[in-house]
């Protein structure tokens, strides 16, 4: 089975990409995808916003290494992300975030309970590799949430 | 110019336009170009004079546990992390 973040083709990521947000346009809970891909040295950049029921915005950062290779084949890999969920106007709802060379050095999510001050709950570490979730396992988290939250957010 | 392309545009393509759109994304990050620094640097920019601190300043003040990392930090250090990969 193959790794969960390993290697992937660049056409074959694009396919699974595709496939998550199509699901979630489909099923309703996204709401606009405003992602956009931006060639740097050697990998790409995938970031932007994708707007979601309740007002709620995933804002999404991911840097897609290119390893080998040339075209749609080539062999790619992410090797930085974050993923910050978002109440505009009220405070975060969690973040994922890949490990920062100055603090938080291990793959972590901060969670805040924004629905109540917006306090910080204690960090958690992602030791396991299965623990880090992917773009598609963030965006069900989060209509998890806003599905749980409906009545508090329908009341804001 | 910025070669850029959106994730909702590529997925009204068609396969063989994908492949062509992919093969540019890859045929741009190979040829290391300057109008990506450009676009990274002037958002690092930005919010080194929002916060009226430099980067370097930043980096010492989160390892220092000085400075909180907020969602906004967050996405400053992604900008830095993002240009120093860009760098190699």
């Amino acid at each position: 089975m193959p790794a969960k973040h390993g290697l992937n083709r660049l056409n074959a990521y694009l396919q699974i990409h595709e496939t998550v947000m199509e699901r979630q346009l489909r099923n309703g809970f996204v709401v606009s995808d405003e992602l956009v891909f931006t060639p740097i040295h050697n990998g790409i950049l995938l970031e932007g916003d994708i707007l979601c029921q309740g007002t709620i915005r995933l804002q999404v950062r991911k840097i897609i290494k290119i390893l080998q290779g040339e075209g749609a084949d080539a062999l790619v890999q992410t090797v930085a992300y974050s993923y910050n969920a978002l109440l505009p106007g009220i405070g975060n709802i969690f973040r994922y975030d890949s490990p920062h060379a100055t603090h938080n050095k291990e793959h972590h999510v901060h969670r805040y309970n924004v629905l109540n001050g917006g306090v910080q709950f204690p960090i958690e570490w992602l030791t396991d590799e299965e623990q880090r979730p992917t773009l598609g396992e963030v965006i069900d988290e989060l209509a998890a949430w806003c599905y749980a939250n409906y009545d508090a957010l329908a009341a804001m | 110019m910025l070669h850029q392309i959106t994730s909702a545009a590529l997925s009204q393509f068609d396969d063989s336009q994908k492949r062509e759109e992919l093969a540019g994304l890859v045929s741009y990050a190979r040829s290391a170009n300057g109008s990506t620094s450009a676009y990274l640097k002037s958002k690092v920019r930005a919010f080194e004079t929002r916060y009226e601190m430099s980067s370097d300043a930043l980096l010492s003040a989160l390892e220092s546990g000085k400075q909180q990392e907020t969602s906004e930090i967050a996405e400053w250090l992604f900008l830095l992390e993002t240009l120093e990969v860009h760098a190699r």
